[in-house]
């Protein structure tokens, strides 16, 4: 199954220039499926470029995209120091409690330190549950935005511009009957279709 | 639930073909008998020349004080100060390089399609088919210069450049044949039948391919070669150059164009072999068009390599466009008026 992964760049102006792509102007579509994803986004938070989308396309998921800031988020995510330490700890804590109970007769039952242990197996299995639950979680929870293209096109702005004499040259002479001939004919072809025939 | 119809006069409406090449921009109007064409480029001037020596030429500027020479004017300063000159378009499609390109190109557009004021107006455009041999998409493209039509008031719609040659030169064969365009930046070719096209696909060797090879090959810049092919090439008869450099030149570009015909045959064969379902029972005419198709002995020399080769399909004849620089502008024409009679207008 290929997956083609493309960077889409919205922000107007930046040269952008990175292993496995083109030298490119934004706002730009860039393909960097046989890119190293860390190298992209390591250059992009190097020149500043906030405002990306990364496009997943692929047959059988079809199109996915994953925002900036989500992607942001996913690194912040990973970057957090791990839990499993901490329950290790006071579950190695709670182990040498039970034993130094076990060891010393104080007069507590049998029964009392049964319950205690049962209490910490719960625990444990509560534990495992809630580590998978977040193994399971999708890395990105919103539905995916389909953007229309058109908003990537850059706005058209010539006003602070002027234009002084005429470019246009070499004015050529045509006949005017053949055009309107072929377009007839070919306006028949092309709507023979549409009227049945 | 009854709706309300705008009557449009007759008069009122305008369809209009632009050819939206590497090289050139032109453009057919309905109203008008002359098709008007300009140098797809453009120059940024230094800050030391002053206003005064621009007063013959045509330029764009922005309120920094930016001078930009447009057109062919571009090209002969350019040429004078061993320059390259910018282009808006690359291989046939937008170029990402040209921070200025497309506000630059909206202004050539507005300049060359002319007054359209209180008018209804509906233009096709050209588009290059996506090239078969390399990974770039013409969607940006298509939709910068659909952005720039809207900008300027005009209904527009793509076309195939391609197919255009077919609507402008296949007319008595019904609209059945092969055109290929043989432009600055791109090969694109269109197999049709009935007036529906079969097959089309572009490869991104043409003229330029051509010019940049030629200098690479002699250590020139490629403006200079461009210069020297569109002043005196030619594929057949005696060449009346007596300059030792420029004959070098003139060698070098006739392999390449030959070159460039072997690789574009070589390419319709495959695709043609590879995708085309249609069984075209009649031999169709193959129609040469583009820019770089121009110099004498071109058509000849396309039949030379094309008879080498067993080919898929019967051809009743190649021939030239009847002007490859316009034949584009006009399809698109062609095609806008057949659209607009098919709305009723």
């Amino acid at each position: 199954m290929d997956t083609t992964l493309i960077l889409r760049i919205r922000e107007k102006g930046f040269y952008v220039s990175f292993p496995g792509v083109p030298p490119t102007r934004t706002p730009a579509d860039l393909d960097i499926t046989k890119c190293d994803i860390n190298i992209v986004l390591s250059y992009l938070r190097s020149t500043g470029i906030k405002d990306f989308h990364i496009i997943s396309k692929n047959q059988l998921e079809g199109e996915r995209i994953i925002k900036s800031k989500d992607i942001i988020n996913i690194s912040k995510k990973e970057k957090q120091p791990s839990n499993n330490k901490e329950v290790e700890n006071r579950l190695s804590n709670l182990e040498n409690m039970i034993g130094k109970l076990l060891t010393k007769d104080n007069g507590i039952s049998k029964d009392h330190i049964k319950n205690k242990l049962d209490f910490l197996e719960v625990l444990i299995k509560n534990l495992n549950i809630s580590e998978q639950n977040i193994d399971d979680k999708p890395i990105v929870k919103k539905e995916p935005e389909i953007e229309e293209l058109d908003t990537f096109i850059p706005e058209i702005d010539i006003s602070n511009l002027s234009m002084k004499g005429n470019s246009t040259e070499n004015i050529i002479k045509q006949g005017t009957n053949n055009i309107d001939d072929s377009a007839a004919l070919l306006s028949n072809l092309l709507n023979q279709g549409k009227r049945g025939g | 639930m009854g709706e309300e119809v705008k009557e449009v006069k007759k008069d009122d409406v305008i369809c209009i073909g632009l050819d939206c090449g590497t090289m050139h921009l032109v453009c057919a109007r309905s109203d008008s008998q002359e098709v008007k064409m300009t140098r797809n480029v453009f120059l940024k001037l230094d800050s030391e020349i002053q206003m005064t020596d621009l007063s013959e030429i045509s330029y764009v500027e922005n309120e920094d004080g930016h001078f930009f020479i447009i057109g062919s004017d571009a090209f002969t300063y350019a040429n004078i100060f061993g320059k390259e000159v910018s282009r808006p378009m690359e291989k046939g499609l937008i170029s990402p390089k040209e921070i200025a390109a497309i506000d630059v190109l909206t202004l050539m557009i507005r300049n060359l399609i002319g007054d359209v004021k209180g008018k209804e107006t509906y233009c096709s455009y050209s588009i290059p088919a996506q090239a078969i041999d390399e990974d770039r998409s013409v969607t940006y493209h298509e939709n910068v210069f659909a952005r720039i039509l809207k900008s300027l008031g005009v209904n527009y719609t793509s076309v195939n450049e391609a197919m255009a040659i077919i609507y402008s030169e296949c007319a008595k064969e019904k609209f059945s044949g092969i055109a290929i365009s043989f432009g600055a930046g791109m090969a694109n070719v269109a197999i049709a039948y009935k007036g529906i096209e079969a097959l089309t696909f572009s490869t991104a060797r043409a003229g330029d391919w051509i010019d940049k090879e030629a200098a690479a090959s002699l250590g020139m810049v490629p403006n200079r070669v461009t210069s020297m092919k569109e002043k005196y090439m030619q594929l057949s008869g005696e060449v009346s150059v007596q300059n030792k450099k420029t004959k070098r030149i003139l060698e070098a570009l006739y392999y390449y164009h030959k070159a460039l015909i072997d690789y574009t045959v070589k390419k319709i064969i495959k695709e043609f072999d590879e995708k085309v379902d249609v069984e075209i029972a009649e031999p169709i005419p193959v129609v040469i068009s583009g820019g770089t198709s121009m110099p004498k002995g071109f058509v000849e020399m396309f039949k030379d390599v094309i008879s080498g080769y067993e080919l898929p399909f019967e051809i009743s004849e190649i021939r030239r466009a009847q002007n490859p620089l316009t034949a584009v502008a006009n399809g698109l024409l062609i095609r806008t008026i057949s659209d607009v009679k098919g709305m009723g207008k």
